[in-house]
């Protein structure tokens, strides 16, 4: 059990008191005792205040250590041929920590300024090196290297801190050729994925953002003439047919060939009545003669028929052009709906090159995912080992200030005891 | 050298009418050429008509003027009233005569036509609305008041029949062509139910004419033009009636000369009383010339006739009268048979009064005229005699070439009471006539069960006559003839002998 850094004093402080007492029975011997008392009780405390200063600045050391023990270790997860030697192809590679090579991001400032001069000739010098002062103004050169990449640019950009990329760096965005997370995850892809890549985004730029797909334009005439020729055809139901026209002209039409039949029965009658001598027959039962209210009635029935037939062919006609128009207009329906269908092809085919053209970066990040447990499993052994030397340092460090403080201890008893002997 | 007498009987002389279309010379002696207010009686003997025994003993309504027209009407109930028109009035009763004519129904004509049907007494004349009586209504009543009635100025009608189970009427002011009928058995409806009309103004044989007539017989409807006629079959329905015949040329000119008389129809037409003939079996009608005996003299007489004829049928004296008023003349139709021309006996009643007929249901014959109504009964008019005449056709006694010379003429004369007798025989067609009076003697006769415990006993019947008269001068064709003034009692012509000597050929 470790004493108070005070004790030694107290215990010399006492020393001293006895001394002095005893002395009391020899003045001189009690003015040494306490003389020499009160000097234990300063060296101790003069010991405790240097094992203090030895404590802190041992520290320092391990914490260094430490520090450097447990420091980022960067590595790289390569997929691909390089994984198999022998492939005709490159891999890609994602790198932790490390700048990738032959990257965009690792451009000093000069050379991110020619870059983004080449890129975009209308984009002059001044305007270029503005463009990174701004950048940097915005704050968003996040590792403060002097060069805002695309990886910061879009960081600040989904932090809020940036628009939509006016007159960002962002604008210099190269195409992805090396897509990153971070300052430092870099994802290297080989040449041919990039290569597959750069033309899977074509084929998609393409297929998105260029001219609609062929025949598109001619099914869009196509169909707004039939949407046109439909709605002529509805419009003419309403106003280009009267109805009640058209039933006449259909009823004169059937009538036209009844009359003639009608007419004949009609003579017949007449000369079977005249020859009966029953021309001027006239009854309040019949009108007429029976015969004559058979016929007209007959006559009157064919005529409702027509009138009713009439009606009949007119409002089919009229459903036949509703139809028709119907008909035309689902024409000029359906060759929108195919010129939409051919632009959802194409737009679909594009969003499957887009997703295809990011399929190698998607697999390294995935196995970035998987080589990122490996790495914790390195840098878990280093934190151990890290934690372990910090632990043994700190063991030492406190044997150490355990043995000063006895030191300080004793002496401070010894010094107290003879300045109590003084006193006392 | 005596010669002998050449005897000349001349058996029920006259008994086959008038005959003035033959030549005298050719004729039977059967024939007469005047038999005057003569009829054939039973016995088939020329006798005297019967007279006008009138009935009227008031007359006051009638005024001045005559009976236009008699009905009878009478009901199912048995109920009968006698109508008669004149003065402008319609008037019943027979005794006294009772203005029936309507209230605020001013007539200015009298020319009715009156029918009985189905218990109503229906009147129609020309331009005026139409009466009505029934003994329900109780009085001559116009058409438009009378319940249930439709009727319009078409049916204002000159022309009206029943039959058939309707009325039909013809003839307005304005329309002679459209015939009307009425609702069944309804006489005053003539626009709802069944009622109807017909306008036979295209059916007509000739092209054009206008009814005159209408007749409902054998099942057919009759319709008479002024010279045309059409037979309509199956009337019962009239909306399909329909033509069944025409006659062409012959019509009726007199509606009121149209008198069924059961096997045939008789009408005047402008050439002489007709016949339409009832054949059932073959359904046609056939036409004769009824007064074939007497066409020319007949014609003559309507060529003047201007007011309406009149006529009657009395199945209990076998005669068609066919009375002219303007000409005061009665040609009497006898109907017990036809002669072999198809024409009936005819006489005729000259210088009467008659105005019109009818006949009652008991089978008396009204007579109307000034003086009233009377009957056809009894042996005067009205008190007054008239001449019963007779004149035979020219007698040659086989041989026209030679000269006749009459010495005795031997008549038997049935009845005559007391009368005087004349008799005429003249030559050569000479108006002037030889004549020898006698009178027969008096016996009036009475029959069992008509004068017995009366005013005389019955006789032995009818007073008969021969009485043998010696004749002068001669001639090639020689005529007899008698008169004698009827005055209550009848006479009859049964026989007349002449005796004539056959002279040289000249």
């Amino acid at each position: 059990m470790a004493h108070a850094w005070w004790h030694p004093i107290t215990t010399a402080i006492g020393n001293v008191a006895t001394s002095i007492g005893q002395g009391m029975m020899s003045d001189a011997g009690r003015a040494v005792m306490g003389a020499g008392g009160l000097a234990l009780v300063n060296k101790a405390y003069q010991d405790l205040e240097d094992i203090g200063e030895r404590a802190f600045t041992g520290v320092d050391p391990i914490a260094a250590a430490g520090l450097q023990q447990t420091a980022f270790r960067p590595f790289t997860v390569s997929v691909g041929s390089r994984a198999f030697p022998g492939s005709r192809y490159a891999s890609s590679s994602i790198g932790v920590g490390i700048p990738a090579p032959s990257s965009f991001e690792t451009m000093g400032r000069e050379e991110r300024i020619q870059q983004l001069m080449a890129q975009n000739p209308n984009l002059t010098r001044e305007q270029a090196i503005a463009n990174q002062d701004f950048s940097r103004m915005q704050g968003i050169d996040i590792n403060n290297d002097g060069v805002v990449t695309n990886q910061e640019y879009r960081a600040a950009m989904q932090a809020g801190l940036v628009g939509g990329g006016a007159g960002g760096a962002g604008g210099a965005f190269t195409g992805g050729m090396a897509g990153g997370i971070g300052p430092n995850l870099q994802i290297d892809l080989s040449e041919q994925e990039q290569r597959i890549k750069q033309k899977l985004l074509e084929s998609s730029r393409q297929r998105l953002l260029t001219e609609p797909p062929a025949g598109a334009a001619a099914m869009r005439t196509a169909g707004t003439r039939a949407l046109a020729r439909g709605e002529e055809l509805l419009r003419g139901i309403s106003t280009d047919i009267d109805p009640a026209a058209r039933e006449q002209e259909v009823y004169d039409r059937i009538r036209a060939t009844q009359l003639g039949e009608e007419e004949r029965q009609r003579l017949a009658l007449e000369e079977r009545l005249a020859s009966q001598g029953r021309l001027g027959v006239q009854t309040a039962m019949f009108g007429g003669t029976p015969e004559q209210l058979a016929l007209a009635k007959a006559q009157e029935s064919a005529q409702n028929q027509a009138s009713l037939m009439a009606m009949q062919q007119a409002q089919q006609e009229r459903m036949q052009q509703a139809a028709l128009a119907e008909q035309v207009l689902g024409l000029g329906s359906g060759l929108f709906s195919g010129q939409l269908g051919m632009q959802q092809v194409k737009q679909g085919m594009g969003l499957s090159d887009l997703a295809a053209a990011y399929i190698p970066q998607a697999q390294a990040l995935n196995m970035f995912q998987q080589g990122l447990a490996a790495a914790e499993l390195a840098q878990r052994g280093q934190l151990a080992g890290a934690s372990m030397f910090g632990e043994a340092k700190m063991s030492g460090l406190d044997a150490l200030l355990a043995s000063g403080l006895g030191r300080a201890n004793l002496i401070g008893a010894a010094g107290t005891g003879l300045l109590g002997g003084a006193i006392g | 050298m005596a010669q002998n007498l050449q005897s000349i009987n001349l058996v029920a002389p006259a008994f086959q009418g008038i005959n003035t279309e033959d030549s005298p010379l050719a004729q039977d002696t059967s024939f007469a050429e005047i038999a005057d207010n003569a009829i054939i009686d039973r016995q088939g003997r020329l006798a005297s008509r019967q007279g006008n025994e009138i009935i009227t003993t008031t007359k006051t309504v009638l005024g001045t003027d005559y009976i236009h027209n008699i009905h009878e009407f009478y009901d199912s109930a048995g109920n009968e009233v006698i109508f008669s028109t004149g003065n402008n009035k319609i008037m019943t009763g027979t005794t006294t005569l009772v203005d029936a004519t309507p209230a605020s129904y001013t007539i200015t004509a009298n020319d009715w036509k009156i029918v009985n049907f189905n218990d109503h007494a229906y009147f129609f004349q020309r331009g005026y609305e139409p009466l009505v009586y029934s003994n329900s209504l109780g009085a001559v009543t116009k058409m438009t008041a009378v319940s249930g009635s439709s009727v319009t100025s078409n049916q204002y009608c000159h022309e009206v029949i029943a039959g058939f189970g309707r009325l039909w009427v013809v003839g307005t002011s304005s329309n002679d062509t459209t015939i009307y009928w009425s609702d069944l058995l309804d006489g005053d409806d003539f626009s709802g139910g069944s009622s109807g009309s017909i306008d036979v103004s295209k059916a007509w044989p000739d092209g054009a004419d206008k009814v005159t007539a209408l007749a409902a017989h054998n099942g057919f409807l009759v319709v008479f033009g002024e010279h045309s006629i059409l037979v309509y079959a199956n009337p019962e329905t009239p909306a399909s009636m329909a033509l069944s015949d025409t006659v062409s040329g012959v019509g009726c000119i007199d509606r009121k000369t149209v008198q069924s008389i059961g096997t045939d129809l008789l009408f005047l037409s402008d050439d002489g009383l007709r016949s339409l003939g009832r054949v059932i079996q073959e359904k046609s009608l056939p036409v004769s010339d009824a007064s074939r005996n007497v066409k020319q003299d007949l014609i003559g007489k309507l060529s003047v006739k201007t007011s309406p004829a009149t006529s009657v049928y009395s199945p209990e004296n076998y005669f068609y009268l066919l009375g002219l008023p303007d000409s005061n003349l009665i040609y009497c139709f006898d109907l017990r048979g036809r002669l072999e021309n198809g024409s009936f006996r005819v006489t005729k009643w000259p210088s009467v009064n008659f105005k019109s007929f009818a006949r009652d249901r008991n089978g008396d014959v009204y007579i109307g005229t000034v003086d009233g109504i009377g009957k056809y009964n009894g042996y005067d008019d009205n008190t007054s005699s008239y001449i019963f005449r007779y004149s035979s056709p020219g007698l040659t006694f086989g041989d026209a070439s030679k000269l006749k010379l009459l010495k005795k003429i031997r008549p038997t004369i049935i009845g005559g009471n007391n009368s005087d007798i004349i008799l005429s025989w003249t030559y050569d067609f000479s108006v002037q006539a030889n004549t020898s009076r006698f009178r027969v003697g008096t016996s009036t006769p009475g029959f069992y069960g008509e004068s017995e415990y009366t005013v005389a006993e019955f006789t032995l019947g009818d007073l008969i006559s021969r009485k043998s008269l010696n004749c002068t001068g001669n001639g090639s064709v020689v005529s007899v003839g008698l008169q004698t003034e009827v005055n209550g009692n009848s006479i009859s012509l049964q026989e007349m002998n002449v005796l004539a000597l056959i002279g040289k050929t000249v």
